[in-house]
């Protein structure tokens, strides 16, 4: 362990004040040394406690006890939260002014905890948009950029846009209160019986299913401009309860009923999918628009939980209002304890410009080694491990991986990922159905090598970190029928060569793959290639539907077992699977995450 | 009886706060947060 007298500067990050993601980002010196999920650690997905374990596993990675931390940075205001909860009016210079009146101690659900564990901290707290906002700017390549934080809920707004630099952040404008298009979104997701927290994404690929018939019915239920002002009209909180309460409203509107979790799916919820996902990428449009205009500036930041909707943000893309457009590899809450931290380290560090580079977004634990009970199934490889994998992969196995530091943030990028070939006629339904066990219709994302990019979808920019969907080029497209008899008709119809990853409106949610980014998935999709001719892999988290990503070689394992995953890569060595699970079991090893699936 | 006295006193405080902060109107309005703030809560 290094000393602490060596060190002038420890600074933690902390999110998830609103509820859910909590996380830790901890830099030393300037330097960020990890980043953390506390669900990861915990295994409750979204896992919105005090994130002791993600604080000790960050502190572990630099060598340092909490008494080492000299600042700690929330990422959210709590007294202006708790003030708008008991208000339900926006803050405004009065509020902020109680804030240095008022006891440090009130409120302090969130914020004492940490004052107990890390005696010896200075605690500042940053609004939380801008910590969305720090996160993106400082992982994209932009020097100066506007930006545009389209959230569930800040402290007490929904949106903001401003711009910001290497020394300075201009907060322009902002929507207030949360009754956004963010709650719209989550609300409209609940009366399609997406019930979970953070199921939005869900709804997004469910749209492309539909037909968008429910545009004014649904525009019934809010006001908005053509500058992207947008509010609901019914005063609807970000609470269980105001939501339950508010999605009659939704059914009353569009006379669409209340879906239950488990009722099936009409073509009726279908096309209101479809219709809140088209509103919601034009209302995102106009604000887009409004922020090009009012700041002149040439690229833009989109950032905040709307922002992981990768096909608005694709959208964005093709749109060509900017010259460049960059959504955070964390949009949502899970970065903004990083955001928080690089708030305060622009903050001391004035002009000194700060990157986070692709390794930053894999700077959590090692899976450590592979259990006992893995040894008997541990297959000899001779020759390179890259080859022998991609054999496989063409195959049709299906195979999980997992190495090196954990990836932070909702999705897999290759570090605890399920890999599969693409070409494979019904690999979809089989992941879906005998792997994650989840709806038949989600669609899965590709890997793609980088340099082929262009070859097969009609955007040649990078996609390091899958915030963004691009098009199967017309040449490569298999054209379909008008109509299909059911949905499952039309999610087996092959629509490429590479069906499994493309969207039945030929959209994909891609991951580029550069060599300098990711040099083991490069190595493996080349060698593919090489025997394949296509550069393509499906890539899907390393977890079942309700289940966090898994972390440890041990969680993994337990998945494996668990699981139709054929073999699994774990620190570059291969284990097949015993296949000694009876379906009864695996079914009672999966419900323990019923209630987040 | 002190968590009467308490329920009173927020109840106070917050119609107090209520009448320092008026409704804000939808759509856009120019932000006056401090953003380099970190201080405050």
């Amino acid at each position: 362990m290094t000393s602490s007298a060596s060190v002038s500067s420890v600074v933690l990050g902390i999110g998830g004040l609103l509820g859910h993601d909590a996380n830790a980002a901890l830099f030393v010196d300037g330097r960020l040394i990890s980043a953390s999920q506390e669900e990861r650690h915990s295994r409750l997905k979204h896992d919105g406690t005090f994130p002791r374990l993600a604080i000790a596993d960050c502190l572990a990675a630099a060598g340092r006890t909490p008494d080492d931390v000299t600042d700690v940075v929330f990422a959210e205001k709590p007294l202006q939260s708790h003030l708008f909860k008991l208000t339900g009016r926006a803050g405004n210079a009065f509020t902020r002014g109680l804030s240095r009146l008022l006891p440090e101690r009130w409120p302090g659900l969130y914020t004492q905890p940490a004052r107990r564990l890390l005696p010896n901290a200075r605690f500042h707290y940053a609004w939380h948009h801008l910590t969305h906002v720090a996160g993106a700017f400082h992982s994209s390549s932009f020097d100066r950029a506007a930006f545009l934080c389209v959230d569930g809920k800040g402290e007490d707004y929904s949106a903001s846009a401003g711009i910001i630099d290497h020394g300075e952040i201009k907060l322009l404008w902002e929507q207030t209160y949360e009754n956004g298009l963010g709650l719209f979104y989550t609300l409209v997701t609940n009366a399609l019986g997406f019930l979970s927290f953070g199921s939005e994404y869900k709804v997004m690929g469910l749209a492309p299913y539909g037909r968008p018939v429910y545009l004014e019915q649904l525009a019934r239920l809010f006001s908005t401009d053509d500058r992207g002002g947008f509010r609901l009209k019914a005063p609807v909180r970000f609470t269980w309860a105001s939501m339950m309460a508010a999605m009659p409203l939704v059914a009353e509107a569009t006379g669409v009923p209340v879906r239950g979790p488990k009722d099936p799916l009409t073509d009726a919820h279908i096309d209101l999918a479809t219709s809140l996902q088209q509103i919601f990428e034009d209302e995102v449009l106009k604000m887009a628009r409004f922020v090009r205009a009012e700041t002149g500036e040439a690229n833009l930041l989109f950032c905040g939980g709307c922002a992981q909707n990768c096909v608005t943000a694709g959208e964005l893309r093709r749109t060509k209002l900017f010259s460049g457009v960059f959504n955070s590899p964390v949009g949502g809450d899970m970065g903004s304890g990083l955001g928080a931290a690089l708030l305060h380290e622009r903050t001391v560090r004035a002009g000194v410009p700060l990157r986070v580079d692709f390794r930053g977004f894999h700077l959590g634990s090692a899976p450590g080694p592979a259990p006992a009970g893995a040894a008997p199934w541990r297959v000899p490889v001779d020759g390179d491990l890259f080859d022998y994998v991609a054999r496989q992969l063409a195959d049709g196995k299906i195979v999980a991986w997992g190495g090196g530091g954990m990836e932070l943030g909702a999705r897999a990028r290759g570090a605890r990922s399920i890999l599969a070939d693409a070409r494979q006629p019904g690999m979809q339904s089989r992941l879906n159905l005998a792997v994650k066990f989840r709806e038949s219709f989600r669609p899965f994302a590709p890997l793609v090598l980088a340099e082929d990019c262009s070859a097969w979808f009609d955007t040649a920019e990078p996609s390091d970190y899958m915030q963004y969907t691009a098009n199967l080029v017309e040449s490569r497209r298999t054209p379909q029928p008008a109509q299909f008899a059911s949905l499952r008709e039309r999610l087996d119809y092959p629509r490429s060569e590479i069906g499994s990853v493309i969207h039945v409106d030929y959209s994909a949610r891609l991951q580029t793959i550069r060599c300098e980014t990711h040099a083991d998935m490069h190595r493996l999709l080349t060698a593919f290639k090489a025997l394949t001719g296509v550069p393509i892999l499906i890539n899907t988290s390393y977890n079942v539907s309700g289940q966090p990503i898994v972390r440890t070689a041990v969680e993994g394992w337990e998945c494996f077992l668990n699981t139709d995953v054929d073999l699994l890569v774990l620190n570059d060595e291969v284990y097949r699977n015993p296949f000694g699970k009876t379906r009864e079991e695996k079914l009672t090893w999966l419900k323990q995450f019923a209630a987040s699936a | 009886m002190a968590q009467t006295i308490r329920r009173i006193g927020l109840k106070l405080v917050t119609a107090l706060l209520r009448l320092g902060v008026r409704p804000a109107p939808a759509g856009w309005q120019r932000s006056t947060r401090p953003p380099a703030d970190l201080s405050g809560r």
